[in-house]
């Protein structure tokens, strides 16, 4: 083969990976079913509290069929977004330092210092997730205000 | 005349095969070379695993730095593949990393196209392997003898 002939069929046989790679390619929306548990929760809270987009971060990363067992909402889906639209984002809170997460197959344990307006006392929060195929589809929280005088020689966090 | 006709025949299957290993190793070639340098500028989004645990094998090899180093590897064996030089020793370096993509799509991804990529990836490396058999002849000696300088001295130009 000579040089010329060699240099054309590497161009052919770019452009046909080219075409077979990006013609094949997964959406966003399927590859989403393949994020590991802990790095959805994660990319919610990242998107929910960091990038301060609640209610893309709901309809993003929680099933239509969610279901949430918080006492102070509904359980949708909506009711989610409700609640947390209802608080004042502009503002330095609502605000979430996580400090611990710890994941096991589909459950996710999210440890994290919660405030949810400026003034309020903070908030010791545990929030447990259940995800499938990329989603999280069930919620569970347990709130512990953190007291402005502790007992307790260490502190909450 | 009908040794003559063998020898016809077997040279026309001799020239086939050529252009078959020089096809899929001109595809393979592009599918290395295209596939390594993506990840350093991007013509695609790096396909992220189409399987919870390839998502995390991948992710783990891109955290480690191991993922910049495979990738090298695709972009050094593909432009020798294309460039046709040194092939049977990018025939080789392309072993490993065709076995990880081969497994992380038989036995992780599990799916129809992950099915034809794993078999179509280890077809295209052992059919090129075969390709140029004679550059291996003397790795498969049962009894390769005692160590020694000879290849050293071989390679410039030595007995």
């Amino acid at each position: 083969m000579s040089v010329l002939q060699r240099l054309i069929a590497a161009v052919a046989g770019v452009a046909l990976v080219l075409f077979v790679t990006i013609s094949t390619m997964r959406t966003d929306a399927q590859y989403q079913a393949f994020v590991p548990a802990r790095e959805v929760v994660q990319r919610f809270m990242t998107l929910a509290f960091e990038e301060r987009r609640p209610r893309d971060a709901v309809l993003k990363y929680m099933s239509p069929q969610f279901v949430d067992h918080d006492p102070y909402v509904a359980g949708t889906r909506e009711s989610v977004i409700s609640r947390l639209e209802s608080l004042d984002w502009t503002t330095a809170a609502p605000r979430s330092e996580v400090r611990h997460v710890i994941a096991e197959g589909d459950y996710v344990v999210v440890h994290h210092y919660l405030t949810r307006k400026p003034g309020d006392s903070p908030i010791a929060a545990v929030d447990l997730f259940r995800v499938k195929n990329g989603l999280i589809v069930e919620h569970w929280d347990v709130l512990q205000p953190m007291p402005e005088h502790s007992a307790n020689a260490h502190p909450m966090f | 005349m009908s040794s003559v006709l063998l020898s016809d025949t077997a040279d026309r299957g001799d020239a086939t095969f050529r252009w078959i290993v020089l096809v899929v190793q001109t595809f393979f070639g592009s599918w290395f070379l295209v596939h390594g340098l993506n990840y350093f500028v991007t013509f695609f989004r790096q396909p992220p695993g189409a399987s919870v645990l390839s998502h995390e094998l991948i992710g783990a090899l891109i955290a480690t730095g191991l993922f910049a180093w495979v990738k090298v590897v695709e972009v050094v064996v593909g432009i020798l593949l294309l460039a046709h030089r040194f092939v049977p020793l990018a025939i080789v370096a392309a072993l490993p990393v065709t076995l990880v993509i081969a497994y992380v799509n038989l036995a992780l991804n599990k799916d129809l196209f992950g099915l034809i990529t794993g078999t179509v990836i280890i077809a295209a490396n052992v059919l090129m392997a075969v390709g140029y058999l004679d550059s291996y002849r003397a790795m498969m000696r049962f009894d390769a003898g005692l160590p020694g300088l000879r290849g050293l001295r071989s390679l410039r130009g030595g007995a």
